[in-house]
């Protein structure tokens, strides 16, 4: 308990940096947000009104005050881009990035980890030697080159799936079919995710089994006659689980900082683009928001993490017994 | 030739060639022609130095052995040839008919499991107990082995290594085997707690009137509680017999020096 409280303290520590780094790497970029947003004709004077307006104009001291205030009560305030606020901007947009991420993690995981133990089960094969040479490719190809080939051969070239957007132009009339709608535009960018992540899961679990499948206790409970099955996912698989939980749930934040690139490729209408779109034109409350909020999600999966383990390891949970 | 109706388990010719991996494929014949049985009851001690092989026949019996190890020979337990059964049908005589007690119990319980799982799966799967039953059951086969029924929570990692080589045998008596096989099961204990081990493995055994086969390198501690001694070397079986004949008047050179080895080592040369 007490260590998990030290990891509670270190992770709120580390929430304050990133909170600090967010505001001040912002400023520190070149260019600004009015410049962004205003026509170059204007007059300085509509320009000053800008900057009150923004609070841009008081001290960097002042601005870091409310900066943290607005930040620790999750009221973010209005885009400079749009002019509405932050968290409607990213609530419209949440949705889909939950839509294609969530369940590409879970694919790519539950695949990987599939042909993980398939692998390791079947060492020296054809089977072994397949997971391995599609994993090394699968992990080996960066995300832009698969995701714009696959735009390139299944979108252009043999036209089967839309090339940008979730939705067509007009929509679908009707629930059912925009929702099948939404789905074929998802496709593409939920099958390159799958195919881009399932490998290093496959890899690392095939590597963890082979080693759980040469010990002891599995052996023993070969000799004790239990199904296959029950060796292999009861004995041999569960061993493993603590890391492979630890895994999915450090994944999670890195997943979602993955869909920036996704998102931008596909042109979906997601917070990883919105993401983006807001470093680039300086917008404080939005990317701080954005941040902000990814910091917490990887705080968060963390500290799961941590909990996780405990729960699935004996050996960690019943530590203080000794 | 059925096998033998007193016999707990026989094994006729029995030779197990090991095959490595690469392209030189090299084989290393680890049993020759091995043809021993344990009587229902009998405690048989099959001794060597590492390496000899028996490691090898042991594992061979409930068909262990890494695969694509080629093991040719007849094995025959509880009336029926185990060497002739398909994989399935051998996976469903695994430990109702033969169990291990395995060498050093300490990583031979999965992690995650507790004792009480341990034992109660081997029931669910054997036994087709009810759920009540199987726990009601586990308790008292841990208290058989000297261990309290609150023993049944606990993970491996909070057992001693005494404590788990008693799990360990409660675990392999829970389906009344006809046969039990113990790999130098005492391996990793300090001496008191061997000998109690030992003693309670072999008076359970008898008593349950199953065959027990002890793989042991140490010879003069196997002919303190077998019946009868095996002696093996580089794959074969130099020397059969009662124990007490084996030890007094061993019939080969390699046995004799053995034995005189460990006496010196022992410093009880000449007694």
């Amino acid at each position: 308990m007490n260590a998990f409280l030290k990891r509670v303290g270190g992770s709120i520590a580390v929430l304050a940096v990133v909170l600090a780094l967010n505001f001040f790497i912002f400023r520190i970029m070149p260019g600004d947000p009015l410049t962004g947003i205003m026509d170059p004709r204007f007059s300085p004077e509509a320009k000053q009104q800008l900057a009150e307006q923004w609070g841009l104009d008081k001290p960097m001291a002042e601005q870091f005050v409310v900066y943290i205030k607005e930040m620790l009560s999750f009221r973010f305030g209005l885009s400079m881009m749009t002019g509405q606020p932050v968290w409607d901007e990213l609530r419209s947009r949440a949705a889909n990035t939950a839509a294609l991420l969530f369940p590409a993690l879970l694919l790519s995981a539950a695949l990987g980890i599939w042909l993980g133990v398939k692998a390791a089960l079947n060492r020296g094969s054809k089977t072994e030697r397949l997971v391995l040479t599609s994993g090394a490719v699968s992990f080996s190809f960066p995300s832009f080159f698969v995701q714009l080939l696959l735009l390139l051969c299944f979108a252009y070239l043999w036209p089967l799936f839309p090339l940008r957007g979730t939705s067509s132009v007009p929509p679908p009339a009707g629930g059912v079919k925009a929702f099948f709608d939404y789905l074929w535009h998802l496709t593409l960018p939920l099958f390159s995710l799958v195919f881009l992540s399932f490998g290093g899961w496959a890899l690392y679990v095939r590597n963890m089994m082979v080693k759980a499948l040469g010990e002891d206790y599995v052996l023993m409970a070969r000799a004790r006659g239990l199904s296959h099955r029950r060796v292999v996912w009861n004995h041999a698989f569960r061993s493993i689980l603590p890391p492979v939980l630890t895994l999915l749930l450090l994944a999670l934040p890195g997943v979602v900082s993955g869909a920036v690139i996704t998102e931008t490729v596909f042109s979906l209408h997601g917070a990883g683009r919105f993401l983006l779109e807001a470093i680039n034109s300086h917008d404080y409350p939005s990317a701080g928001a954005a941040f902000f909020l990814l910091a917490l999600l990887t705080v968060g999966c963390n500290l799961l993490a941590d909990l996780l383990y405990v729960l699935v390891d004996p050996r960690v949970r019943r530590e203080g017994a000794h | 030739m059925p096998m033998n109706e007193k016999s707990a388990i026989e094994i006729r010719s029995l030779s197990v060639t090991y095959r490595g991996g690469g392209a030189e494929a090299r084989e290393t014949r680890a049993v020759r022609d091995c043809s021993f049985s344990v009587g229902k009851g009998d405690v048989v001690g099959l001794a060597g130095e590492s390496g000899c092989g028996k490691t090898s026949v042991l594992m061979a019996i409930p068909r262990l052995l890494p695969a694509g190890t080629l093991v040719s020979g007849q094995i025959f337990c509880g009336g029926e040839e185990l060497t002739a059964l398909g994989e399935e049908e051998l996976n469903t005589r695994r430990w109702r008919r033969v169990a291990l007690v395995p060498q050093g119990a300490m990583n031979s319980f999965t992690p995650h499991l507790s004792i009480e799982r341990h034992i109660t799966e081997v029931l669910e799967r054997h036994m087709n107990m009810p759920g009540r039953e199987r726990r009601e059951y586990a308790a008292e086969l841990l208290r058989t082995v000297g261990l309290e029924s609150t023993f049944l929570t606990r993970y491996p990692h909070e057992l001693s290594g005494g404590q788990k080589q008693r799990a360990a045998l409660a675990a392999a008596l829970a389906c009344k085997p006809d046969f039990l096989l113990a790999d130098e099961p005492t391996t990793a204990l300090d001496v008191i707690t061997q000998k109690e081990v030992l003693d309670m493995i072999v008076s359970l055994a008898r008593g349950r009137g199953m065959g027990l086969l002890l793989v042991t390198h140490d010879l003069p501690l196997a002919a303190g509680i077998c019946d009868a001694l095996i002696v093996m070397k580089d794959g074969e079986i130099l020397e059969s017999g009662p124990s007490r004949d084996v030890i007094n008047s061993p019939k080969n050179e390699y046995t004799r020096r053995l034995i005189q080895a460990i006496r010196v080592m022992d410093g009880g040369e000449g007694q």
